[in-house]
């Protein structure tokens, strides 16, 4: 356990150094998704106060679904490909410690943004949460269910490329109607029902929790039954060798 | 308690409606080199992922140190280095940052200047690994496989795409880590490096072994090779029947050659009976018997005749 923590941690050293290497990586990781935040904001700033504090937490819930499931889709599919988890699963590392340190990677790229989208709400003065531990808890909570889709659609997928635009379909969803960027009593009641068991719908419930909203018993609840169907989803699609030949 | 490294007993293995492998069977002794030939498809890589963990056996009981190799792979992982047939290296580290990652990894590395030396990639540290040829990407592998210092080493056609200078170095460095008592399971497309390296081979075809012991044992009852260019003047039906064979027929440069396999009677001096048979025959007709070539089969004829069904 202690060793597969270790090389866990070795691989997403080695993943964010491949980012940071990489401009592109860097560019789609980790800023595009900051500049779609900080235009959500901007657009929210003249509607008051409240639409801000509602668009900055929303984001902090709605940047889960970049590096952790966008990114970390496209990054095994074309890492499985080129034969490089193969590779690496043929040496020292568990299979565990080589998805959980790639997803490791993509979950501390989510957390810098996360910090990055915090600092923006103190300097606009919607403040720092009231309760950070739960704040937290919808992060790594929303990065490991995010992650583990991410897998899972990776399985499905026969490139990179495929595997991120595999992922769009779940974006768009969960950007249309999780509540991140269109209150959830804008939708219709059907919607809003259909909403309500999204994936990111609790992540972002559990963070506004955080930062002073009451908080629903069933969000903690969703988002483990969305960790436990993630899990066995992953389990059956995942795989190891190339879909190519 | 086996003295077996590796033991394997009836394995099978199906892709499908396709079974890859049909219950074969083999055992290498610790310190051992043993070598699977065969053609593409003929289920080579499919035993080796099995013994390698990558895959459970359907059926037939696979052992790698005593151990279940699919069951107990986090154990048996530190103890094993292994090749697979085509890289899968990550492109933008350099050669010194993929072995410092294998490293990091491993439980026991030899240094990073050690495990580059070794495959002669020294002079290679700074160059990122998308800049190195097939060949050194393949010698790359190799050292990331030998960096753990392994027990047992799984090396998938290792010296495909290597020079033959490259070729020599690493049959060196496999001689060395058998002769450290390594154990090694090699596949290979060249029969060279067969004979060169094992100590034991096994030829599969179809899923099947078909012939397995030492290079000399494989190729003792597959007879002595004897051929000559025929006589320009010679119709063909002439030629005489060496063991109640007639020759094969082959046009080289233009010109037809009988070949003989014979495989008749007593191994010792059979060679000598069959050329004197010859020598006889040619005085008979007053024909000289150009290019006579006489020779004990090889491994590349036992090879051919296996994997052309004859």
């Amino acid at each position: 356990m202690k060793t597969d923590l270790a090389h866990a941690y070795r691989l997403a050293r080695l993943d964010l150094t491949m980012i940071l290497r990489n401009r592109s990586a860097l560019t789609n990781a980790v800023l595009m998704p900051l500049a779609v935040a900080a235009f959500l904001v901007y657009t929210a700033k003249d509607s008051g106060p409240e639409n801000v504090a509602y668009i900055l937490t929303g984001q902090i819930a709605a940047l889960v679904v970049f590096a952790p499931l966008v990114n970390l889709a496209g990054f095994y599919t074309s890492r499985r490909e080129e034969l490089i988890l193969k590779r690496l699963l043929g040496g020292p590392a568990s299979a565990a410690s080589i998805l959980g340190g790639s997803a490791l990677g993509a979950t501390v790229v989510y957390l810098v943004q996360v910090v990055a989208v915090i600092v923006a709400a103190v300097v606009l003065d919607v403040g720092l949460p009231g309760n950070p531990l739960l704040v937290l808890a919808a992060v790594l909570g929303g990065a490991l269910v995010f992650a583990l889709l991410s897998m899972a659609i990776s399985g499905l997928s026969a490139s990179g490329e495929l595997a991120q635009l595999a992922t769009v379909p779940v974006m768009l969803l969960c950007f249309a109607l999780s509540p991140v960027i269109v209150p959830s009593g804008a939708l219709p009641d059907r919607l809003e029902q259909i909403a309500g068991y999204l994936p990111l719908t609790p992540v972002a419930d559990l963070v506004r929790a955080g930062y002073g909203d009451a908080l629903s018993w069933q969000s903690p609840l969703i988002l483990a039954a969305w960790a436990v169907a993630a899990a066995l989803l992953a389990r059956r699609f995942f795989r190891w060798d190339p879909r190519r030949g | 308690m086996s003295t077996q490294t590796i033991e394997v007993d009836g394995l099978r293995q199906r892709y499908g409606d396709f079974e890859a492998v049909r219950g074969i069977g083999f055992t290498v002794p610790a310190g051992g080199l043993f070598a699977l030939l065969g053609t593409n498809g003929a289920g080579k890589t499919t035993t080796m992922e099995v013994l390698e963990g990558f895959r459970p056996a359907a059926s037939g009981a696979v052992r790698l140190l005593g151990s279940d190799p699919y069951r107990d792979r986090r154990a048996l992982r530190p103890r094993v280095g292994i090749m697979l047939q085509e890289s899968g290296l990550i492109g933008d580290l350099t050669a010194a940052e993929t072995v410092d990652l294998w490293r990091d990894l491993a439980t026991d590395p030899i240094s990073r200047d050690e495990a580059l030396d070794l495959v002669s990639l020294g002079d290679k540290a700074g160059v990122q690994v998308r800049q190195l040829s097939g060949g050194q990407k393949r010698r790359l592998d190799l050292a990331l496989a030998v960096v753990g210092r392994p027990e047992v080493l799984f090396l998938d056609e290792p010296t495909t795409g290597m020079d033959p200078e490259a070729r020599q170095a690493t049959w060196k460095l496999i001689q060395d880590l058998v002769g450290a008592g390594t154990t090694v399971l090699l596949t290979t497309h060249y029969l060279e490096e067969a004979e060169r390296l094992a100590d034991r081979i096994a030829i599969m075809h179809r899923g099947e072994i078909r012939i397995a012991g030492t290079v000399p044992d494989v190729v003792a009852g597959h007879g002595d090779r004897l051929a000559f260019r025929v006589p320009a003047h010679l119709p063909i039906d002439t030629l005489p029947h060496l063991d109640g064979r007639a020759p094969e027929i082959t046009v080289i440069d233009g010109l037809p050659t009988a070949r003989y396999t014979v495989t008749g009677g007593d191994p010792d001096g059979r060679a000598h009976r069959s050329v004197a048979t010859l020598l006889s025959w040619a005085a008979s007709q007053n024909v000289t018997l150009d290019r006579l070539s006489v020779r004990p089969a090889s491994l590349e004829d036992v090879f051919l005749s296996i994997v052309e069904d004859k």
